[in-house]
């Protein structure tokens, strides 16, 4: 069963490539963003608590390791497993992955691939591994990483028609859960799993009101801070810690009075993921003087924005209302369409009242890519300033960052 | 201390026209339409106030008053006083003020009730609540509107159809309007079933006070005092085709009494139907919430429902439609049957389409219990055609609603009528394109299988022909604002995550 997406003639033993220097330099980027967010003014008091899932997440129990906002991660928590998001943001690991993958991949794959690695990694400590066919990378990195942990890569349609496809992907969704429950040995039970949309809703609820309150007062927490109460919970954490630790950041917000004479230009930033500790491009914008106010990243608001809905309980009612959520509403570019991002982009930009839009754009992805063509166009169209950034993990480029940031800002005033 | 009923009920004897309703409802969703002018939006309100009231005392003077008073009834003040302000009205924190006057109508609801109990004579024995239609049907108004902000709009829609099928099943004995209407009710359900059978036995709502006022989804009235509102205003339209129009012509006052109620009937029926299109069948009607029983019997098993094909679709809205019509041309033939009960040498029955109708089954079931259930029709109808057409049509009603959801919808002739109006009526299903994701979840839980809601995304108006406007894809819609719900011109409703975090 684990093996039967990956041809079993060709399995190799995995690659490992310990190495002590480069876990030093892992440690070292992420004490550096901690470092950089703490001369952030204003941060919840508890904030550490998320900084710390980051770098240390937590360990005991089963784990399903996942990549992308397109697996549902309810589906492990339903099977008694942590779910660990392994997408990496790490320039350390991105270049150690190129020592290995050859050509002309992109950072993310590189330095998520780089994590196995090392076998004594959280990666590699992990009981399955989910890896959702999303871009082409992803496609391929499934195979590769299915030498080192019992793999199983989700076969997405590339129109997001529900209608269409929708069956098919609940069909695909319930494959899926019979290689985790084989995997972990352990039964999806319906009451597991409603009960782990309902906890998912929490997030979403607690996620949407820190949204809003920061589009009212974006003073009150910085969008870096935003990001790591929001990617720590992708760290495996049970999620009632998660929610009682986030409900304390969330009432410090609603405390804290609005500052009036803000006048900082508010920005929706849209695009590639940025993952914990490359916030290289958020400390930019930052520190140039502006706001982010709301987001369509993967990794951001926008990755625990939609709740699961629905109301038919049934396992494959339930696998479907998980696809609509995590594939179909996805505003991935990895999909034909890239209205949903679109409109989501304008939307946000309207109800957020934006002075602009920031494109986050991660060399060596096409689709991001691809996708400025419309975007640019349809925001020059209605009036919207948008300006966009391609980088990678590396922080050879942050000087002329800065200066395409302060010269967007400018073009704002 | 007596309690002035009559007074109040004289004083609010206009509202209960049909036709004052429709004045005030066109008024107001020009009123609140942005895009007509604004004198328009501002003077078309108390205009249309003052004209319909001038209409109506014009008609009340002139000698037609008799059948339009037929038309009346208590529905018309309850919708124009209580659920439209709940509609209008921006939920503010003077929104409560309002609530006041729903209060004070429970509150003179339950006076009334407590006047009629004091008239009972000692030893009057159990008689349920008596109460006046036109009480009970503005209490219960404005029970669900003084409801409404406490609820979710799921939990709310559940209110509506347990509160509409409570009167309308069991209502024609628990609401009886006096003590001896009650006892009146009672001897007549002691009389034979045959009988209610009886062409002249039509029996409108209340009996007594002679209105004709048949909601679009309205039990069967072949449950014997069942119902509060008996009458189905199908049963009414097969009537309508069993006229002798040459003795009406000629003066026939049996056949003209019939020949008026009919049209009574579906002028109402029409005017309920451009108000409510079909959020009757999503909210109101009976036998939906009886399969929707079904429906919940199933999901609680943890069954997945079956999805039905475009063609299986297509085939019950041409199967409904097919024997619809051909229950209503068989009726067409009643002039005609000799005395033995045949036409061309079949026997055929007097309600060729009741005798179809899972309804005529089910509701005298659901409100008196199985040993209500009624007698099959025999095989000498129509060579058994009718025998094995209700088993056939009551097993695929049960199996529709409890493994299709509501794929028996597109079956009900009833629906299809209103189903004209759910495009161009009063209320109209609203998408904000730009705040969807396209994730499918409109369709998903749509119950009639409906993907316009989703597919829709230059316009704005997504109501099509077969929704009946349950709003369950208003309900779990993701995003907030992205779909809505807009009546008379006035937004009533709009997707809202609950914070509270808990699906369904």
């Amino acid at each position: 069963m684990s093996r039967e997406q990956f041809d079993e003639r060709y399995r190799l033993e995995p690659q490992r490539a310990p190495d002590a220097g480069r876990r030093e330099r892992s440690r070292r980027n992420a004490e550096r963003q901690r470092e950089i967010q703490s001369r952030i003014p204003k941060r919840p008091a508890n904030i550490a608590y998320f900084e710390n899932l980051l770098s240390e997440p937590p360990g005991s129990g089963p784990r399903v390791g996942y990549f992308c906002n397109l697996f549902p991660p309810e589906i492990a928590l339903a099977l008694g497993a942590r779910a660990v998001r392994l997408d990496c943001g790490d320039a350390a690991l991105a270049q150690a992955g190129e020592d290995v993958l050859v050509g002309e991949v992109c950072p993310l794959a590189k330095a998520s691939f780089a994590r196995f690695l090392d076998a004594d990694s959280a990666a590699s400590r992990c009981d399955a591994l989910v890896v959702p066919a999303g871009c082409d990378a992803k496609r391929k990195l499934g195979e590769l990483l299915s030498d080192y942990l019992p793999t199983f890569t989700l076969n997405l349609p590339h129109e997001q028609d529900s209608g269409r496809y929708g069956r098919m992907a609940g069909e695909e969704f319930r494959r899926l859960a019979d290689f985790l429950s084989e995997r972990l040995g352990c039964k999806l039970r319906r009451g597991a799993l409603r009960k782990a949309i309902e906890a998912g809703r929490r997030r979403t609820a607690l996620a949407r009101r820190l949204q809003a309150l920061r589009g009212e007062k974006p003073g009150a927490l910085s969008i870096r801070d935003f990001f790591v109460v929001i990617q720590a919970s992708f760290t495996g954490v049970e999620i009632g810690e998660w929610l009682a630790e986030a409900e304390r950041v969330l009432s410090e917000v609603e405390a804290s009075a609005a500052e009036p004479g803000r006048n900082r230009p508010r920005l929706v930033l849209t695009g590639a993921p940025l993952v914990w500790p490359n916030f290289k491009l958020l400390n930019l914008i930052e520190e140039c003087g502006a706001d982010v106010v709301a987001d369509t990243l993967c990794t951001g608001a926008q990755s625990v924005f939609d709740p699961v809905s629905g109301d038919e309980w049934s396992l494959s009612g339930m696998f479907r209302a998980l696809s609509l959520r995590s594939i179909f509403g996805a505003a991935c570019p990895c999909f034909i369409s890239q209205g949903t991002r679109l409109a989501r982009v304008l939307d946000l930009a309207a109800e957020f009242k934006a002075d602009g839009v920031l494109g986050a754009g991660l060399r060596l992805c096409p689709l991001f890519d691809l996708e400025t063509y419309r975007l640019a166009r349809v925001l020059k169209a209605r009036g919207i300033p948008y300006a966009n950034l391609r980088t990678d993990y590396s922080l050879e480029d942050v000087e002329q960052l800065r200066v395409r940031v302060e010269a967007f800002l400018e073009t704002l005033a | 201390m007596t309690f002035p009923v009559e007074a109040i009920s004289a004083l609010l004897v206009p509202l209960t026209s049909p036709f004052f309703c429709l004045a005030v409802l066109l008024a107001a969703s020009i009123a609140a339409d942005a895009q007509k002018p604004r004198w328009l939006r501002r003077s078309v309100l108390p205009a249309a106030f003052a004209s319909a009231w001038a209409l109506y005392r014009l008609a009340a003077d002139a000698g037609a008053s008799a059948w339009l008073a037929r038309l009346d009834s208590p529905l018309f003040p309850a919708l124009l006083g209580l659920a439209l302000p709940a509609m209008f009205l921006p939920r503010n924190r003077w929104y409560p003020v309002f609530l006041l006057a729903p209060a004070a109508c429970v509150g003179l609801a339950v006076a009334a009730a407590f006047r009629a109990y004091g008239s009972v004579p000692e030893g009057g024995g159990f008689h349920w609540l008596l109460i006046r239609p036109s009480f009970l049907v503005v209490g219960a108004t404005a029970l669900l509107v003084l409801a409404q902000p406490l609820l979710p709009l799921g939990s709310f829609r559940r209110l509506v159809r347990g509160t509409a099928f409570l009167v309308l099943m069991f209502g024609g004995f628990m609401f009886r309007q006096d003590y001896a209407d009650y006892r009146e009710m009672v001897s007549r359900r002691t009389t034979a079933r045959e009988k209610v059978l009886v062409l002249g036995e039509t029996v409108p709502s209340m009996r007594a006070d002679n209105q004709v006022v048949h909601l679009p989804g309205a039990p069967c009235r072949l449950s014997a005092d069942g119902g509060y509102v008996q009458g189905c205003n199908l049963e009414l339209w097969q009537r309508l085709m069993q006229v002798d129009f040459g003795r009406a012509a000629a003066g026939d006052p049996g056949e003209r009494n019939v020949l008026t109620l009919a049209l009574a009937s579906a002028t109402v029926f029409l005017f309920l139907c451009f108000v409510g299109a079909r959020w009757w069948c999503g909210w109101i009607c009976p036998l939906s919430t009886l399969g929707g029983a079904l429906d919940w019997v199933r999901r609680r098993l943890g069954l997945d429902f079956l999805k039905p094909s475009e063609g299986l679709k297509t085939g019950f809205l041409a199967g409904g439609l097919s024997l619809a019509g051909l229950g209503l041309l068989l009726a067409r033939l009643y002039p005609g049957l000799d005395a033995g009960g045949r036409v061309l040498g079949c026997k055929i029955p007097v309600y060729p389409f009741c005798k179809l109708c899972p309804g005529q089954s089910l509701c005298p079931v659901a409100s008196q219990g199985p040993q209500a259930f009624p007698p099959l029709p025999g095989m000498e109808w129509l060579f058994g055609f009718f025998r094995i057409g209700v088993l056939v049509l009551l097993g695929i009603y049960l199996f529709s609603f409890a493994a299709v959801r509501r794929l028996w919808c597109r079956f009900c002739p009833m629906g299809m009528i209103a189903g004209l109006f759910n495009k161009g009526g009063l209320l109209r299903l609203e998408k904000e394109a730009g705040k969807c994701n396209r994730c499918g979840v409109c369709s998903e839980v749509c119950p009639m299988d409906i993907d316009v809601v989703r597919a829709e995304l230059t316009g704005s108006n997504v109501s099509s022909y077969h929704c009946v406007l349950c709003l369950k894809c208003v309900e779990h819609c993701p995003r907030d604002g992205c779909l809505g719900l807009r009546f008379a011109g006035g937004r009533v409703v709009e997707s809202r995550f609950a914070a509270g975090g808990k699906a369904s």
